[in-house]
């Protein structure tokens, strides 16, 4: 699987400081009502899938929005609770929380994607933020392009979580390095 | 061109088995004797006599035509790091083929009468026969036509830009007709490449879910179309679709053959006895072009075979290095070995799977490909034809092991995997060059 779980662990954590919600009482329900928007180049993002995968299981709503260049309709297939919208302001009307990712333009090989009009139709930008006073947690996982996917304005603004989102790097990782070096589980443990 | 012997070997007389040959329509025991590199009698068991001759027991066993594979990549000249002719061949024998057709992508690309006559010389120490199959274009640049008749006359039995396929429709219409005049096929590796920049694997959602950019069914279905629509513009046109894996492409070529047209095509035992799932997590060896499809291609292929719009079975025997292939999945080259492992997939998979006679799957590895490639008088075991055989004990389940393998390279999917129907000996025009 072209995944990258650390990053979608440390995104969880991020999500649920932001909510008040103890990592210790988490449970399958945890999100339920929270909708969440992953705006970009999804086709090439290891981020996306593990987010798209992992946040579901929690109870919440993934929205994953982008042009069919970047984003397929298969897209939507590879787990439960995600759907597809091509309209950037149409997904932040129901969203809390999104999630900006950047083009790879290292991969796109071949593909054509007209900047301008992307800039236009998915720009996280402080004008169009404005209009979802609703949209409390803006998240990345950098690098980001500034002025591309997202403004330096709403990238350092008051409901940025991209500094957060790298410091909850360190502790995520420290833990899941423990979990490796650690004897397993016994069977019946909880996990 | 002939197997590396020096004098005339000993008579052979294969005594005691089961002798198929889907060219003759015979299936019945019988004894066979082989002398001066030909069939030279084929009686009721016990009535050939010939003095002084080596006595091979058959018993329990097939014995068949030596087994005719039109697609396969020798890597000489150029690439001899991945394979040789010698050890291409001796794969070959190991899998029963006492025939094979070596693709013109060496380096440089075969497009001239010297290089299709180096790769047929004595020197390059063959264990079976090679027909060379020359570029289309030279350079396989799909610019300027080869010397078809010059390359003909030098042993060529076919044109293709295998690898490269031809997409521009003028260039292709001159190839078309060109061969036509002289009786070649034309070989179509047919994958409209401008749809598959930076493609790796099938199209679909496991393509999405691994990261990987998908090859859609259309690329290679869409070239058929095509090559179909100028080959109604030829008199007495060949098109011969190499490797064809998707359902849409198969149905393309059952309308032209009704249509009257002469389209032919091949499918590889990796598209009828795997799909994309094989890749698991980025298994370089399940990597090829055309690549793994879904199980409904899958399923197509198997339909095709038995239905008869496939005429062939061919590997694409497709040797890398081990360098080659261990790296990044959408970094790794194309392409595995398959000649070793061809005979027992194909009864796995076509006789025990799904109850096609043995004869008819024989027939998709010897008679069927001859014609194909009008390979004459190779695929058959009627006296006067090739002493080209093959014995193989159909009940035998044996486990392939890419480490033993006398290709160069181990690229295969099938490392490990248990088969059923295992190549006891092969001789080709009369001496033994496999044997176990």
């Amino acid at each position: 699987m072209a995944e990258h779980p650390s990053q979608a662990l440390l995104d969880l954590r991020t999500i649920l400081q932001f909510l008040g919600i103890r990592s210790s009482t988490v449970t399958e329900k945890s999100l339920r009502g929270v909708t969440l928007t992953i705006c970009g180049d999804i086709l090439h993002s290891r981020v996306a899938r593990s987010n798209a995968l992992l946040l579901p299981r929690l109870g919440a709503r993934v929205i994953l929005c982008g042009p069919p260049e970047l984003l397929p309709e298969v897209a939507a297939s590879i787990g439960p609770g995600l759907t597809i919208e091509r309209d950037f302001d149409i997904a932040l009307r129901q969203s809390q929380i999104i999630m900006m990712l950047r083009i790879q333009a290292e991969r796109l090989v071949g593909l054509h994607i007209d900047l301008d009009d992307y800039r236009i139709r998915y720009q996280a930008n402080a004008e169009r933020i404005s209009r979802h006073p609703h949209i409390g947690l803006i998240m990345h996982p950098g690098p980001i392009i500034r002025g591309m996917e997202i403004t330096a304005e709403v990238a350092d603004g008051p409901h940025s979580a991209i500094a957060r989102q790298v410091s909850n790097g360190v502790p995520i990782r420290m833990a899941l390095v423990a979990r490796a070096l650690s004897p397993a589980p016994k069977k019946g443990a909880p996990q | 061109m002939s197997p590396a012997t020096t004098a005339s070997p000993k008579p052979i007389i294969i005594r005691g088995g089961r002798i198929i040959d889907p060219a003759t329509g015979l299936d019945a025991p019988r004894d066979l004797l082989l002398r001066d590199g030909k069939i030279a009698a084929i009686e009721s068991p016990g009535r050939i006599k010939a003095p002084g001759a080596e006595i091979i027991d058959a018993k329990g066993m097939i014995v068949a035509p030596g087994l005719i594979d039109i697609h396969i990549h020798l890597r000489e000249p150029g690439q001899g790091y991945k394979e040789t002719i010698a050890t291409g061949t001796a794969a070959a024998a190991a899998g029963g083929f006492t025939t094979v057709c070596a693709m013109p992508n060496t380096i440089p690309v075969n497009d001239t009468p010297e290089i299709t006559r180096w790769m047929q010389a004595p020197e390059r120490g063959a264990a079976v026969r090679v027909f060379p199959i020359a570029a289309a274009t030279r350079g396989s640049l799909g610019e300027a036509l080869t010397d078809y008749a010059a390359l003909k006359e030098a042993g060529a039995v076919a044109v293709t830009d295998d690898g490269k396929p031809i997409l521009g429709d003028s260039i292709m219409l001159e190839a078309l007709r060109a061969a036509a005049k002289l009786g070649l096929p034309v070989i179509q590796h047919a994958e409209d490449t401008r749809l598959t920049g930076g493609c790796s694997m099938n199209a679909g959602a496991l393509a999405f879910r691994l990261g990987l950019r998908g090859m859609p069914v259309e690329a290679e279905s869409g070239l058929v179309e095509r090559d179909i629509a100028l080959l109604k513009q030829v008199k007495n046109g060949h098109l011969h679709v190499a490797h064809l894996s998707t359902k849409k492409a198969l149905d393309a070529v059952r309308d032209a053959r009704k249509q009257g047209l002469h389209v032919t095509c091949e499918v590889t035992p990796h598209h009828f006895a795997l799909t994309e799932e094989r890749i698991g997590l980025y298994d370089t060896n399940a990597k090829m072009n055309p690549p793994l499809r879904a199980e409904s291609d899958r399923a197509a292929m198997i339909e095709g075979l038995l239905d008869g719009t496939i005429d062939a079975i061919a590997t694409d025997h497709a040797p890398h290095a081990a360098h080659e292939k261990e790296q990044e999945f959408d970094r790794a080259p194309n392409g595995i070995t398959g000649l070793e492992t061809a005979l027992g997939l194909a009864i796995q998979v076509l006789h025990i799977q799904h109850k096609m006679p043995l004869a008819k799957v024989l027939a998709l590895l010897t008679i069927r490909p001859a014609q194909t490639l009008a390979l004459k008088p190779q695929g058959t075991l009627a006296p006067g034809a090739p002493a080209d055989v093959v014995l193989f004990d159909p009940t035998e389940k044996w486990t392939f092991h890419a480490v033993d393998s006398r290709s160069k390279s181990k690229n295969t999917p099938f490392d490990g995997c248990e088969l059923q129907g295992r190549v006891r000996a092969t001789i080709s025009e009369g001496c033994v060059v496999f044997g176990q």
